[in-house]
């Protein structure tokens, strides 16, 4: 129930301030300045925007499906929504610790396309419908690389519970942590903490899994450069051409919410959850000062913050590449994917296992 | 690691690592060189086209772009240097300058160069709205009181607010200025009726062209000469509320007064329509030949005198009494025409052959030299004197009838001369070689054909040449609008030919 409290707010807070984030982005890589007008600096332009939005008639097409138009922003939300229930915020604040928290990721994003199609298919519009066509050969691609570089991750560690995956990755792990997992240095990090106790410095290997994770999760939550669905300037708006007013901002909110969402995943598997960046330096203890003991007051405020922190360094540079990258076409979508990608994590997969076998 | 097509799997991927590396650092350098932002310099600046980094926004509103003192969009005019010669009213091509002047009794005083000033300008309105910044107006500007300034901002509201008025008179002073330039006219119209011409027989004939004249004005002038003659403070009442709005925005746009606009106007027509009324006692002329002459030293004086109108006023009432006959049948044009005529025929011919027809074209004639070049014309006008002298003296000799008809002739040259004579300037004017076209076509022409009306067409299609051969006049639209308000001897004339044509 806390996590309930804490997410939901948090959720609708993130969209407004990212969706500012992402037009201030855009317009510093363009040589603008974006928003100024509303608020300082257009502070609040994203709260008139929602407020417009919710003041917005809801216009149905006389052509639509009625119950599947009208349902699917609240499922897409809805699904989005519960992915959230497994993120382990700090030690305490967590929906749910169950044991195969990756598992239930993995099929509660892959709920998301239901509503995609249902959006669109509803909608009665043939851009909708060819940008709910093109998102579920897009999202059912790349759910393999995705998986598997996911499935690297959990071999590495040994665990699906996500709980069990950040404490892994920190000072209050009860396990050895050698040096880049290489036991052969004899280097014990375990007390030292900070980012060298990190997933992908605990096995390297897994950097260049985070990297196919990385855009594998671009092209699930449909940004840029993978944004077929939506190509403005071929569909005009994708599967939620038709939305209009406060069904239109349960779409926009469950799009960022759903980048949080594989930003926060991808922190907990690869980037060491909600441990602290900063390792111990022989006297300085800056993991520890950093990080506040699991179930304290301070301990659940350091773990949100470095989540949190960590998340949006990731949603920046998903940012970073949406406003860098031309779109993809559609066989250059499915060459990386099925060419590239998927090789790349079966194989990533595979050095994983030989990794978790004979290193550790 | 080869580019391109032909590049191998492993070769894409590197060339798309290093390609999507290389995008990311550019974008990284923008948003980090996004803190600071360029310079606003002008585009005199050397550095302007060499600032590559940074947040290139200018939030206009708040900052704006520097421009360069030469800088050409909105106009002023310094007022009190016009001349009011109109010219540039004359060359913009949107026709967005509209300047009512007022001639003075005497001498204004000097602009900053020293041109003299005869004019008051009782409107000068430039509507900004319509003005495309061509710039024409400031080059042809004699006294360069016209320019343009760096002021490019000045969006209103209300469209209306877009029109800048620039005159220095108040309504009051318009009227006051036109009632002294009435009456002085009228004295001299009284001193020159006494001098010259001891036989009035034409007297009572000028009164009946008095209406006739208000008639053939009437198409603009019509109402509002009645208005500003009958009810003079009636009208006034009326325009100021106009005005005021006018003064707002001339305050508001640093623009100079506004108020006497609308009042001059009405003052104006009346002013035309009383200057062409009073003339009426002038019939009392006796010698054709002498109003001509008069017309023609009007014409070297070229504006600020008034002494040819009187003479023009004479030959508006018989035009008009001519024009009032001619929509009748031909044979009643005939006989008034024929001396008309013969006056434009005897130049060339001498023969009493097409009588109606020249009448015509005398008529015409001024109005293009009016509408053209009033300066230069002088040695034309001349000329024109001429044939209507020859005209009178044909009559005479042909049909020893109208001795008042050569009258009508020179006081269409007057009228032309009056109304638009003030541009000093113009006298290089092509305007000396329209009226000897004219007169050589329409001796041809007359001499062929007896038919008054050919004779009319003709006469106006001379006078579109004329303006077209005058680069100076770009609208010939402008010109006819022009001609059509102030002389009333056009006005006539168009009827004519429309009736022609019909
Ligand atoms: S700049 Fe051109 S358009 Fe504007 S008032 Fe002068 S002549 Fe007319
Ligand atoms: S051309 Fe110049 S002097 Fe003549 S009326 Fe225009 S502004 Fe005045």
């Amino acid at each position: 129930m806390l996590a309930f409290l804490v997410f939901l707010p948090l959720i609708l807070l993130f969209a407004l301030a990212a969706v500012y984030a992402e037009r201030k982005v855009s317009a510093y890589i363009q040589d603008r300045y974006g928003p100024m007008e509303v608020g300082y600096r257009g502070l609040l332009q994203t709260v008139a925007d929602i407020l417009k939005l919710f003041l917005k008639e809801d216009v149905r097409p006389s052509g639509a499906e009625s119950r599947m138009f009208r349902m699917a922003p609240m499922l897409i939300f809805a699904s989005v929504f519960a992915g959230f229930a497994v993120i382990p915020l700090t030690t305490d604040i967590l929906g749910s610790g169950i044991e195969t928290g990756v598992f239930y990721l993995l099929a509660i994003v892959s709920l998301d396309i239901i509503g995609l199609i249902m959006a669109g298919w509803g909608s009665g519009s043939k851009y909708a419908v060819l940008g709910s066509l093109r998102a579920i050969a897009q999202v059912i691609s790349y759910e393999i690389p995705l998986g598997l570089s996911i499935l690297s991750a959990v071999m590495i560690s040994q665990t699906m519970n996500l709980q069990e995956l950040s404490v892994l990755q920190g000072i209050w792990s009860e396990e050895t942590t050698w040096l880049f997992g290489i036991s052969a240095l004899g280097i014990d990090v375990s007390n030292v903490g900070g980012f060298l106790s990190w997933n992908i410095f605990r096995a390297p290997i897994l950097i260049p899994v985070y990297v196919i994770f990385f855009i594998a999760s671009l092209a699930e939550c449909n940004r840029a450069p993978f944004d077929l669905p939506e190509a403005e300037s071929e569909l005009v708006s994708g599967y939620h051409t038709e939305y209009s007013g406060f069904r239109f901002a349960l779409l926009f909110l469950a799009e960022y919410a759903l980048m949080l969402l594989v930003a926060m995943l991808g922190v907990v598997l690869f980037l060491g959850g909600w441990n602290t960046v900063l390792p111990n330096i022989g006297p300085l203890k800056l993991a520890e000062w950093t990080s506040g003991a699991p179930g304290t007051l301070a301990g659940n405020l350091w773990g949100a913050f470095w989540l949190i922190i960590k998340s949006l360094g990731i949603i920046f540079l998903q940012m970073m590449s949406r406003w860098t990258y031309p779109r993809l076409r559609v066989d250059q979508l499915m060459y990386l994917c099925w060419k590239v990608l998927t090789p790349a994590a079966l194989i990533l997969l595979f050095i994983s296992g030989v990794w978790r076998l004979w290193m550790v | 690691m080869s580019k391109g097509a032909n590049n191998t799997y492993f070769g894409d991927i590197l060339e798309g690592i290093t390609s999507l590396w290389g995008g990311l650092k550019i974008t990284f350098r923008h948003l980090w060189n996004a803190r600071h932002k360029r310079r606003q310099i002008g585009l005199q600046e050397k550095e302007y086209f060499s600032q590559g980094e940074g947040v290139f926004t200018l939030q206009y509103p708040f900052e704006s772009f520097p421009i360069p003192d030469n800088g050409r969009y909105r106009l002023h005019n310094e007022i009190d240097d016009c001349i009011v010669c109109d010219l540039c009213a004359k060359i913009c091509p949107v026709d967005c300058i509209d300047i009512d002047p007022i001639k003075s009794t005497e001498e204004i005083g000097k602009t900053s160069d020293g041109t003299t000033k005869r004019l008051y300008a009782a409107k000068f309105d430039i509507d900004m709205a319509k003005c495309c910044y061509c710039g024409l107006c400031t080059t042809v500007c004699p006294t360069e009181c016209l320019t343009m300034t760096k002021t490019y901002d000045y969006s209103e509201f209300d469209v209306r607010n877009m029109v800048y008025h620039y005159s220095n008179l108040s309504p009051e002073e318009s009227e006051e200025k036109k009632k002294a330039y009435e009456v002085q006219m009228a004295e001299k119209k009284a001193a020159k009726a006494a001098a010259s011409k001891p036989a009035a027989p034409p007297k009572p004939v000028a009164k009946p062209s008095i209406p006739g004249a208000k008639k053939e004005t009437g198409a603009k002038p019509v109402i509002k000469p009645a208005q500003g003659e009958k009810k003079p403070s009636a009208t006034k009442p009326v325009i100021k509320p106009v005005v005021k709005p006018s003064t707002k925005q001339g305050d508001e746009k640093k623009a100079d007064k506004p108020s006497a606009k609308p009042v001059i106007k009405p003052v104006m027509k009346p002013k035309s329509s009383e200057g062409e009324s009073k003339p009426a006692p002038k019939p009392v002329m006796k010698p054709v030949m002498k109003p001509k002459k008069a017309d023609g030293e009007n014409k070297t004086e070229g504006s600020g005198k008034s002494l040819p109108k009187p003479v023009m006023k004479p030959v508006m009432k018989p035009k008009s009494s001519e024009g009032e006959s001619k929509p009748a049948p031909k044979p009643v044009m005939k006989p008034v025409m024929k001396p008309k005529k013969a006056d434009g025929e005897n130049k060339t011919e001498g023969s009493g052959k097409s009588l109606p027809k020249p009448v015509m074209k005398p008529v015409m004639k001024p109005k293009s030299s009016e509408g053209e070049s009033k300066p230069a014309p002088k040695p034309v006008m001349k000329p024109v004197m001429k044939p209507k002298k020859a005209d009178g003296e044909n009559k005479t000799e042909g049909s020893g009838k109208s001795l008042p008809k050569p009258v009508m002739k020179p006081v269409m040259k007057p009228k032309s001369s009056e109304g638009e004579s003030k541009p000093a300037p113009k006298p290089v004017m092509k305007p000396v070689m329209k009226p000897k076209k004219e007169e050589g076509e329409n001796k041809a022409e007359g001499s062929g054909k007896s038919l008054p009306k050919p004779v009319m067409k003709r006469p106006e299609a001379k006078n579109d040449d004329v303006s077209d051969g005058q680069k100076k006049d770009t609208d010939e639209a402008s010109e006819a609008k022009k001609k059509s308000a102030k002389p009333i001897m056009k006005p006539i004339i168009p009827k004519k030919r429309k009736d022609d044509d019909q």
